[in-house]
């Protein structure tokens, strides 16, 4: 008896599996559905950035190259954005660090091309992508800057580092005043990451006013 | 030129006998339709070849929840026309023999192997009317040639000048005579119940209860022996693939290797086919149903007792792939150990058990 239970064992499973589906998919003919929040590649897109360049900065294997000019009057302007899949990590430490979401890590599994310069994806590329995938960047509401004033000792380097110049310091008598205008400000982070003396955090955006520090 | 008998053929071979009679003398005659008869049975054989080797992939695949051949075939029969282009890629390969080869024996084994299982098909009953050639001792016959493909085997390996090849064969040889004896005690505890050696009258002789009822036990040992005769997957030792590469098959490319398979698929349709006709019935319907059968026209009844026939070879063959899926394989010395300590002595109490049973039944 034990005999033939041990012989008619391994009979069950091959034949339950026969009346079941298979699990293989066709590849090209049918498709996995990928996951949501699947990181895959990075996706950029130009109508949140502010070309603070945390991406490029952020990228281990400098694969973002930006190209832009600050003018005299603060503004800056792109050029020309970058990314070479053929370098690409897929780290998402660029979708980490970008403070307004211009950069995410995008769904599409088929990146392939017939040349390696193909792979070097420009702004128009990735209009194109995007377009393709349906992709619709949300809109930064997320984060802004703002100071814990007791700790300021008037450096200057949020002031200089703030790619968009949301911060300045004017100098009332003996005082000086640190002034951040939240309209401007995108919330890219990079003064609280220069902040010798942790003055400044980041908040939500809705809380944030109009913001005046004295020291 | 048994075909012929079949209400099928029969008006075709008297109208060709009547043309072409006067044109190339009777005996030229004869021998030209026996030479297309022939090819018919290797053309049935053939498709059914073909059948077989897409089941055997696409119920393996199913078995291990994969799909197996998808692309090549007709739609619903989906990589049924896979073996073809597998085949005609293996025809168009070079023909290439090893230079340490012995060239002739290479060359016979293979042969051999093929024409032994192709030889054994023309004595199958394949449905009524639907036997190549009738004979009084057909099943020493098939007995005889069914030990002529252990010799093919064994030729293949020793020629090629591999070890591999040469383990293989032997190891084929080794297996294939240990299990020669079971398989002939199980058919001859049969061939005692119907009173012959006519594997045809075996077959109908069963018209009442089929041998599988009356000899479980000689049913449960032939699949045995046939899974060992056969080299598949619980007895696929001259082939381990984990060991010996591919066993005598080592060395063969191109056709050779294609004759190979084919052989193999032969003999796996052929041994479902004669177990089907010592055990199952051949291809009648049991309890006396084949009485139903008359009442059709005569071509039509010899129509259904071809497929009755079929799908009963196509249940056997069945089992054989889910074996295969499920089983692990043997160690050589478990094979010969199982083969004369367990299954000789039982195949020796079915020769008495059939003999009681005979006395019973007279």
């Amino acid at each position: 008896m034990k005999v033939i239970k041990k012989l008619a064992g391994p009979l069950v499973v091959p034949l339950s599996y026969f009346f079941q589906r298979p699990i293989t998919v066709q590849y090209p003919d049918e498709r996995l559905v990928v996951p949501k929040g699947y990181r895959g590649h990075p996706l950029f897109t130009l109508e949140n950035c502010i070309a603070c360049r945390a991406c490029e900065r952020a990228c281990p294997v400098n694969t973002i190259q930006i190209d832009m000019e600050i003018k005299p009057d603060g503004r800056r302007i792109m050029y020309g954005y970058y990314l070479d899949l053929g370098r690409c990590l897929f780290c998402g430490f660029c979708a980490d660090a970008c403070p307004t979401g211009a950069i995410v890590m995008g769904p599409k599994l088929e990146l392939m091309e017939w040349k390696r310069e193909e792979l070097v994806y420009d702004i128009r590329k990735f209009q194109k992508l995007k377009k393709e995938l349906r992709w619709k960047p949300e809109k930064p509401v997320k984060r802004s800057a703002c100071a814990h004033p007791e700790n300021c000792i008037g450096c200057m380097f949020c002031v200089e580092t703030c790619p968009v110049n949301a911060i300045s310091v004017t100098t009332v008598g003996d005082e000086r005043v640190l002034r951040i205008d939240p309209t401007v400000c995108s919330g890219c982070g990079m003064c609280v990451k220069n902040c010798p003396t942790f003055a400044l955090t980041m908040t939500e955006y809705a809380e944030t006013e109009y913001s005046e520090y004295e020291r | 030129m048994s075909w012929y008998e079949s209400p099928i053929l029969q008006p075709v071979y008297v109208k060709a006998m009547e043309v072409l009679g006067p044109i190339i003398g009777r005996t030229g005659a004869q021998l030209l339709l026996s030479l297309i008869e022939s090819i018919l049975i290797i053309a049935l054989i053939f498709i059914n070849v073909l059948i077989i080797v897409w089941l055997e992939r696409k119920i393996l695949g199913r078995m291990m929840n994969r799909r197996g051949p998808v692309y090549a075939g007709p739609p619903l029969l989906w990589g049924l026309f896979q073996a073809i282009a597998d085949f005609l890629k293996l025809m168009t390969k070079e023909f290439f023999i090893p230079r340490r080869a012995d060239r002739l024996t290479y060359i016979i084994g293979p042969a051999l192997v093929v024409f032994a299982g192709l030889a054994i098909g023309l004595m199958v009953p394949f449905g009524e009317g639907f036997v190549g050639l009738k004979n009084e001792a057909s099943l020493i016959y098939i007995i005889a040639l069914a030990s002529l493909e252990p010799m093919g085997v064994m030729l293949c390996g020793l020629s090629a000048n591999n070890k591999f090849s040469l383990m293989g064969g032997m190891r084929a040889a080794a297996q294939m005579i240990s299990y020669e004896l079971p398989a002939v005690l199980v058919l001859i505890s049969a061939a005692l119940l119907a009173g012959s050696v006519d594997i045809l009258e075996i077959a109908e002789s069963q018209s009442q209860i089929w041998y599988v009822a009356i000899l479980p036990l000689g049913a449960l040992l032939y699949l045995i022996t046939v899974l060992a005769e056969l080299e598949r997957t619980p007895f696929d030792i001259p082939e381990a693939e984990s060991e010996l590469v591919a066993g005598f098959m080592t060395e063969y490319g191109g056709m050779f290797y294609g004759m190979l398979m084919a052989a193999h698929y032969i003999s796996v349709f052929v041994t479902s086919a004669l177990f089907v006709a010592v055990f199952l019935g051949g291809y009648g319907l049991p309890f006396g149903l084949n009485a139903a059968l008359e009442m059709l026209p005569p071509a039509l009844a010899s129509l259904t007792t071809l497929l009755i026939f079929h799908v009963k070879v196509y249940i056997v063959v069945f089992l054989l792939i889910w074996i295969r899926a499920a089983y692990f394989r043997f160690r050589i010395d478990q094979l010969l150990e199982l083969g004369w300590k367990r299954l000789f002595p039982l195949s020796l109490l079915n020769l008495v058990w059939a003999i009681a049973a005979l006395g019973v039944l007279s």
